[in-house]
């Protein structure tokens, strides 16, 4: 039970962290930019990571509260500060981690230099996780409902998803005329586990009641909770089988599969001056296998035992409550969407310079620059409403082998967050390595939020 | 080219910042603390009886009784969490006799384990009783099973008939303490 509380406490004060990658998005010299744009510029003859290691990144954050506030040995007591931060936690909190790691990922291009196309594909996994801030629970098992006479205890602050998948994807990007580029990557998600409750409602209300007649307390639960699980069933019954081989069944199209896809454009206003968007993971999963529902429905007034003084035994309220909601479940299929990512950018380039081997293909005309600056915005689907990012950057190569991109972003959750990427290429060796919120550096543990992306490529030039 | 050279210097040297963090001193063991102490109220029960109930066939009875399953805190896992469960009672527009009102709580074999009584003088308008359960006492709630209703009506005056108008109206509630660690 400590545990428990302990977790719903957590649930209520870890915030969120979108999946917002603004240091890698439009950093074309890493062919994982490919990912979060499908149309992004890019310009390798061939490229392949290396496999399991070309692509890790995980993002985990909080707005309300760090693992100082909660942790910290600084002699105030932990029960003080849990309270403070549920305090300081609203209903409209959430977590949303993220985590992927790609297996495989390769591209390369096609076509004469006037017909030109890229084709990549590749296998990732990820884990997504989206939870809002359960305040209305919590502080009810908390608190008790005692102090709060009167108070409606939502029930809809319950909302959360979690989903480990893994996906296949094959991605084709072509050059049309000089200054467009589009792209568009198709997806076959494979879920491995799901958990998904987002459409929650009803209350839990208890208030003196005002007549001299009835119960002393009006006292109501109304519920309509549902709780979609796939994948887990099995879980459920002391399953002594290999968890790992279970995933990798389930992940290499043995889970419950789905469709997508990501589309996106770059598009040269001047020869320095591109715009770009992306719209990725368009798709759902149809979830028909180890499926089990639960739901939690119905509507109950708690008027505590009527004694009938006829001789009958009477029910005890529990046991009514277990009639008027009682937990049911189903194993019929449902459907999940994947979280819908947005990203647009505008980059003003400046301080040319020439290449040493003209790639004239395109409207550079063997023009690069060192320099670019430029703004970003970023738009994510959520079960309630989406998320918004704006980032500013500036990129820049150092040196032929080295570039870096400083953004500095802001969202719902932070107006200082500066991040840096890395990308370095030694012969044909790229590495890359991305971080954000580099400020809270001073001071991890009171970090609310951070990511990072890393990874190791081979990439061939034109 | 100076202003190059400068930039190259800040962007690396973010590098080196972000190679040197650091991290204040943190205590995980310290979820073992936690303490959660809500305070729950329920309705427990009520009812209203008409005074004439008390006569069946134009013959007074002594008293009345009623039955109910009661095993809220019959799950170990619950009571041991529990401080303190406090009953109350309230009673309202009473008959014109003195009555008592026996609370019988019974075991699964419907052995009586403990009882609360209180006595309710004749035409109470709003009589209160409250009692705590504590300590030891709690293992008699974990034990019940069934609560027993029972109306004692005194000896005294006047006689319930089947025209008597009047209405005794019992209700009341639970009050749980709990104290989770």
């Amino acid at each position: 039970m400590k545990k428990f509380f302990l977790i719903i406490f957590l649930m209520v004060a870890v915030n969120c962290f979108s999946q917002n990658k603004q240091v890698l998005y439009n950093f074309t010299s890493v062919p994982q930019s490919l990912m979060s744009n499908p149309g992004a510029d890019v310009k390798y003859k061939v490229y392949f990571g290396m496999p399991f290691f070309s692509g890790i990144s995980a993002n985990v954050g909080s707005t309300s509260f760090s693992a100082y506030d909660l942790f910290s040995n600084n002699g105030v007591n932990f029960n003080v500060k849990l309270r403070n931060v549920l305090n300081s936690t609203s209903r409209g909190d959430h977590l949303n981690a993220n985590q992927q790691l790609e297996i495989l990922n390769a591209g390369f291009s096609i076509g004469t230099d006037e017909n030109k196309s890229y084709l990549s594909f590749g296998m990732y996994q990820e884990f997504d996780l989206m939870g809002y801030a359960p305040k209305d629970p919590a502080i009810l098992a908390l608190d008790g409902n005692q102090p709060y006479l009167g108070k409606y205890f939502n029930l809809n602050d319950l909302s959360m998803k979690a989903e480990i998948l893994s996906v296949l994807h094959f991605g084709i990007h072509k050059n049309i005329g000089e200054n467009l580029i589009v792209g568009f990557r198709a997806k076959i998600y494979s879920s491995i586990y799901n958990v998904s409750s987002t459409h929650n409602s009803g209350y839990i209300y208890t208030d003196t009641n005002t007549s001299t007649s009835g119960p002393i307390y009006n006292q109501i639960i109304s519920s309509d909770i549902q709780i979609n699980t796939s994948g887990l069933s099995k879980f459920r019954k002391n399953f002594n089988g290999d968890v790992l081989s279970d995933i990798k069944q389930k992940a290499l199209f043995g889970g419950n599969l789905g469709l997508g896809f990501d589309a996106g454009i770059t598009y040269y206003l001047k020869p320095n001056l591109q715009f770009t968007a992306s719209v990725v993971d368009v798709g759902f999963v149809s979830h028909t296998k180890e499926v089990k529902i639960f739901k939690y429905k119905g509507y109950f007034e708690q008027n505590g035992i009527l004694p009938l003084f006829d001789g009958n035994l009477t029910k005890n309220s529990f046991d009514e409550f277990k009639s008027a909601i009682p937990l049911d479940s189903s194993a019929t299929s449902y459907t999940t969407l994947r979280p819908i990512k947005f990203n647009s950018s505008i980059e003003y380039s400046y301080g040319e310079e020439y290449e040493e081997v003209c790639n004239c293909s395109n409207n550079n005309s063997g023009i690069v620059y060192r320099n670019a600056v430029g703004a970003q915005l970023f738009m994510m689907s959520t079960p309630r409403m989406p998320l918004f990012a704006l980032t500013g950057y500036y990129r820049r190569k150092i040196i032929d082998a080295l570039q870096l991109k400083v953004t500095y972003t802001i969202d719902s959750y932070s107006y200082r967050n500066i991040g840096l990427g890395l990308s370095s290429n030694l012969g044909p060796v790229n590495f890359y390595l991305m971080a954000d919120n580099l400020l809270e550096y001073q001071d991890l543990s009171k970090a609310r939020s951070l990511s990072f992306q890393l990874g190791l490529n081979f990439i061939f030039k034109e | 080219m100076k202003v190059n050279r400068n930039i190259n210097i800040i962007l690396l040297g973010l590098f080196v910042f972000l190679a040197n963090s650091c991290t204040s001193n943190l205590d995980f063991n310290q979820a073992n603390t936690i303490v959660v102490e809500p305070v729950v109220v329920s309705n427990l029960a009520s009812f209203e009886i008409q005074a004439s109930s008390f006569n069946i066939g134009g013959v007074e009875q002594p008293s009345l009784g009623a039955f109910s399953n009661f095993d809220v805190f019959s799950d170990p896992n619950l009571i041991r969490h529990v401080l303190e469960a406090d009953f109350y009672f309230e009673i309202d527009k009473g008959i014109r006799r003195d009555f008592t009102i026996d609370i019988n709580f019974l075991d699964v074999k419907d052995a009586l384990l403990y009882t609360i009584s209180f006595g309710v003088p004749a035409n109470t308008s709003a009589f209160k009783y409250t009692i705590p359960f504590r300590g030891a006492n709690l293992s008699l709630l974990e034990q019940t099973r069934k609560l027993a209703f029972v109306i004692h009506l005194n000896p005294g005056t006047p006689v319930l008939t089947s025209t008597s108008t009047e209405i005794l109206k019992l209700r009341s509630s639970l009050t749980a303490y709990l104290k989770v660690k």
